[in-house]
């Protein structure tokens, strides 16, 4: 099988500290995969490296396709652009007509209901708007994986599952694979077929979403029951 | 072991940060050579540049003028020798205060914001947005700042020097009671074209400093609103210690290699 992403033992430290000791993942076409964990244990540094973003110590990172995008934490939006031209941003090196960048800004800021802002700037927007025009931006280009860097986090309940709605939608209409790194219990269980669980820069746990919340892997249970007593905190505080 | 290494790097790190902005430059002009730069992100910083920075270059440069020519004319009135307050005024001005002094504003005030801008660009990721949809930071945010700096900084620098004889006029008319073709006369008798041109050299040295500097330690910006703070400041010592370096390297140049080309050159 052709994975679009192949992450093999990869490790990267900044300065003494640890933050990745050989994690490896694969990510196949269409597939929903969330990387899950507490605060601080490398998870966005892994999608970064992913991305291209960062460097690692060793390992190896293939992303087999250029088709990629990324949906950052905080949107992560030109202030000093309008909402149309940061998603036509997106689509410089595709070599399309005015027209055609237009009628393609237009079409994906309508899935995801904001047709109406594209002369709009990114300050004029409130924070899941933004996140929303993200999201379009990401799908601008058409991609074949996209990475979300917590795309649910700071939103409230209802906005979070308006954004796990808009994952699912583009796995499921336009089979665009997902890597999406949160610690949010509810956008893991609707929106990944497959999770994973880093810690101490190792992949501690992986299954699937049904089998996630009845493993008796401590780091699982400590994690999703919120408890105090565990392996994690002790881990955290040294 | 590994704190004494820390130790040992930190006093060289200017350097790599000075050879990155060289790299950045180079990089840069090619972006802009081939014409492969944003262009309305040249336009808004042009703008920027113009609007921004006039109004304050203007004032500065007249006061200077104003106390310049007043200190010079105290030592002249002191000789008897107030004819040649124009020719003093004028090297001062055209060959050292309006370069100087535009370059230092345009430092303190575009180059603060461009450095400050393009961090917080950095610290919330809109740089790594950027790169991910394949669009270089070099030929998207350092190329048309680089080019609005190289074009504008020229520009301001022969309105400092304008401004800046304008105010040196007033004085000389005002307070030493001197003809104002008199003044221009003298004034006029020392600056050649070669003077305005080693101003413009200077000038265009100076925009190229401001924005390559405030464009690299931009990007090079880590943690979070501390950061960009940081950032701002340094840019803004660091530039300004180039302009000067660059003034008196350029200003020693021009007398070694000017004295033996043209002797009649140093006045």
């Amino acid at each position: 099988m052709k994975y679009l992403i192949e992450v093999k033992n990869v490790f990267k430290s900044f300065n003494a500290l640890k933050v990745l000791d050989g994690v490896s993942l694969m990510v196949a076409p269409g597939e929903s995969v969330a990387i899950v964990g507490p605060s601080g244990v490398g998870k966005s540094t892994l999608l970064r490296i992913i991305s291209g973003l960062d460097n690692f110590d060793a390992g190896t990172v293939n992303v087999n396709t250029k088709k990629i995008a990324m949906v950052f934490q905080y949107s992560a939006l030109l202030n000093s652009y309008t909402v149309g031209e940061n998603i036509s941003l997106a689509l410089h090196g595709l070599k399309l007509s005015k027209n055609e960048i237009y009628n393609r800004v237009l079409e994906k800021l309508k899935l995801v209901g904001l047709e109406k802002y594209i002369n709009s700037f990114p300050d004029q927007l409130s924070g899941g708007q933004k996140k929303r025009v993200s999201f379009a931006r990401a799908i601008a280009s058409e991609p074949e994986v996209i990475l979300y860097d917590e795309p649910t986090s700071g939103l409230d309940p209802i906005l979070s599952t308006l954004v796990e709605d808009y994952i699912n939608m583009l796995a499921n209409k336009f089979k665009v694979a997902s890597l999406v790194v949160t610690h949010q219990l509810s956008t893991i269980r609707r929106t990944s077929q497959r999770i994973l669980m880093l810690y101490e820069g190792k992949i501690v746990y992986e299954g699937t979403p049904e089998e996630f919340y009845l493993t008796d892997n401590p780091y699982v249970k400590q994690f999703v029951k919120a408890e105090i007593e565990g392996p994690i905190l002790s881990g955290l505080l040294g | 072991m590994e704190a004494l290494t820390k130790l040992g790097r930190e006093p060289f790190l200017w350097l790599v940060e000075l050879g990155e902005s060289f790299r950045n430059f180079i990089f840069g002009s090619i972006c802009i050579l081939s014409g492969k730069f944003s262009k309305k992100e040249f336009l808004d910083q042009a703008s920027k540049f113009g609007f921004d920075t006039l109004p304050v270059v203007a004032v500065v440069s007249f006061f200077i003028g104003l106390a310049l020519t007043l200190q010079i004319s105290k030592q002249l009135m002191g000789i008897g020798n107030t004819s040649s307050l124009g020719t003093s005024v004028a090297v001062s001005i055209v060959r050292e205060i309006g370069p100087v002094v535009a370059g230092v504003m345009i430092a303190a005030r575009v180059g603060g914001a461009m450095a400050a801008e393009i961090a917080t660009m950095t610290v919330t990721e809109q740089v790594d947005a950027l790169r991910i949809m394949k669009l270089s930071p070099v030929s998207f945010l350092i190329a048309p700042r680089l080019l609005a700096s190289l074009i504008m900084t020229p520009l301001l620098t022969v309105f400092a020097i304008y401004i800046g004889s304008v105010g040196g006029m007033i004085i000389a008319i005002s307070y030493v009671q001197l003809d104002p073709y008199m003044f221009f006369d003298s004034f006029r008798s020392v600056v050649g074209n070669r003077d305005i041109l080693i101003a413009l050299f200077k000038a265009f040295i100076n925009g190229a400093l401001v924005a390559t500097l405030s464009c690299t330690f931009g990007l090079e910006t880590t943690g979070g609103a501390a950061g960009v703070g940081h950032t701002t400041t340094k840019s803004v010592v660091w530039a300004m210690l180039g302009i000067f370096f660059f003034n008196f390297l350029i200003t020693n140049s021009v007398y070694s290699v000017g004295k033996i080309l043209d002797p009649t050159f140093v006045k």
